[in-house]
């Protein structure tokens, strides 16, 4: 038989480094979710990937029980990855932070399909474009 | 008492990717956010004392375009211990019953009530990894076995295989608060359990072998584990594994069967999949 959904709770948490401070404390102890017993299994897994942000999508049940996704790494980390640079432009409008090539856009959203809304290679680059637009990132496509 | 303020950007609709809003946020110094999708809203929280921080944080989020931003107080509370009051006693299986520290429960005859405080540990039987294997348990002749929880957590399945008539349970944890935690859950149900800090097989005695060994961690430590667990176990005795997301199960299995183990039952709950294997 399905559960029943009671809710879904979207976070983004460095990965390795999830601790019950906000937003992960009011979050899932409103929902009842033993969050240690989370944090515990969620450190555990992501701790690979040590130094990005990640999406989770936390499904919780009516009997308090619950299942969790975690995505690939925010595109802006992956995108800052794939430049080699820290963060992007203070000031995205005038100031650059880099160029992006159309090879690394394509490794970006081939890394993030899955999360997207799309299953079009081209509508992703598209996608991972506008998001290095907002950090300052002009792409050279 | 202290307050954190939640910082909440409300969109005006859905963004393609919302991680150019979570990277302004962490360009703040907020890397952990919160986002909804109806209405389509991104929060964050500064902490005690941080409270300089907002109107930088409010201008630039306006600038990208959020409608508006809004602020909340939310006082700090002990948010890890918060879920306790909806860890209530259940049902798992067809005999056990877990019932927290905190709760009452009028046990009918037959049943196996194991009282439990998770602490910081995994396993309160409310995730259906736990569940399952406290049900694949059920169904193994545990009495008089011997007996090797690896990955132990709360000590929740130690703490079930001595009620079903273990001789003996060996429970090896590499997190100190679940070896604790063990100990103390393992008292509290008046059985013994020796609680042991390690990986793996580690901190066993190194000829020790078993009747039953229970392992609920993840699969990569599964498969890991899969060619000391096929020494350990006695020929036809039991592995019960458990933590392993639906995609990984092949890769569970494979391990198992490469270490000399058959599969005798496989459960799914959601994505989770749990197993006993025969040796």
């Amino acid at each position: 038989m399905a559960k029943k959904i009671t809710s879904v709770i979207k976070l983004n948490i460095a990965a390795g480094k999830g601790t019950p401070a906000p937003p992960v404390g009011p979050a899932l102890g409103q929902a009842g979710i033993n969050m240690m017993e989370f944090l515990k299994k969620f450190n555990e897994q992501t701790a690979p990937q040590m130094g990005f942000t990640l999406p989770v999508e936390i499904t919780v049940f009516e009997d308090r029980s619950y299942s969790y996704k975690v995505k690939q790494p925010l595109m802006t980390d992956l995108i800052k990855r794939a430049m080699g640079i820290e963060k992007g432009s203070n000031n995205p409008g005038k100031e650059s932070a880099g160029r992006l090539t159309k090879e690394k856009a394509l490794e970006v959203a081939r890394l993030k399909m899955a999360d997207l809304n799309t299953n079009d290679e081209e509508q992703a680059i598209r996608i991972v474009a506008g998001s290095a637009r907002s950090m300052g990132i002009q792409s050279d496509f | 008492m202290s307050a954190w303020t939640q910082v909440t950007a409300v969109l005006a609709e859905e963004p393609e990717d919302w991680s150019v809003w979570a990277e302004l946020f962490e360009r703040h110094g907020l890397p952990g956010t919160l986002q909804t999708d109806d209405p389509p809203t991104m929060s964050a929280y500064l902490p005690p004392g941080g409270e300089a921080g907002l109107e930088p944080l409010r201008d630039v989020l306006l600038e990208r375009g959020a409608v508006r931003v809004e602020t909340a107080l939310v006082e700090e509370e002990d948010w890890a211990e918060s879920w306790k009051q909806f860890f209530k006693p259940r049902r798992v299986g067809e005999r056990f019953v877990v019932r927290p520290t905190w709760e009452e429960f009028a046990a009918e005859p037959g049943d196996l009530v194991v009282v439990l405080d998770p602490g910081q540990a995994f396993g309160t039987g409310d995730h259906p990894t736990t569940r399952m294997c406290m049900e694949c348990l059920e169904q193994l002749p545990v009495a008089g076995s011997e007996v090797a929880d690896v990955g132990c957590g709360s000590g929740i399945l130690a703490v079930a295989a001595m009620m079903l008539g273990a001789r003996s349970v060996d429970a090896v944890d590499s997190d100190l608060p679940a070896v604790e935690a063990t100990g103390e859950n393992a008292a509290r149900n008046a059985v013994e359990v020796r609680a042991l800090l390690g990986r793996g097989f580690e901190p066993l005695a190194p000829e020790a072998t078993y009747d039953l060994v229970l392992s609920n961690i993840i699969s990569a430590a599964l498969i890991a584990l899969a060619p000391e667990a096929g020494q350990r176990v006695r020929p036809g005795g039991h592995w019960v594994v458990s933590g392993v997301i639906e995609s990984n199960w092949p890769d569970v299995r494979a391990a198992a069967e490469r270490a000399g183990f058959r599969l005798v039952e496989a459960r799914q709950e959601l994505e989770w999949v749990a197993a006993t294997f025969v040796r």
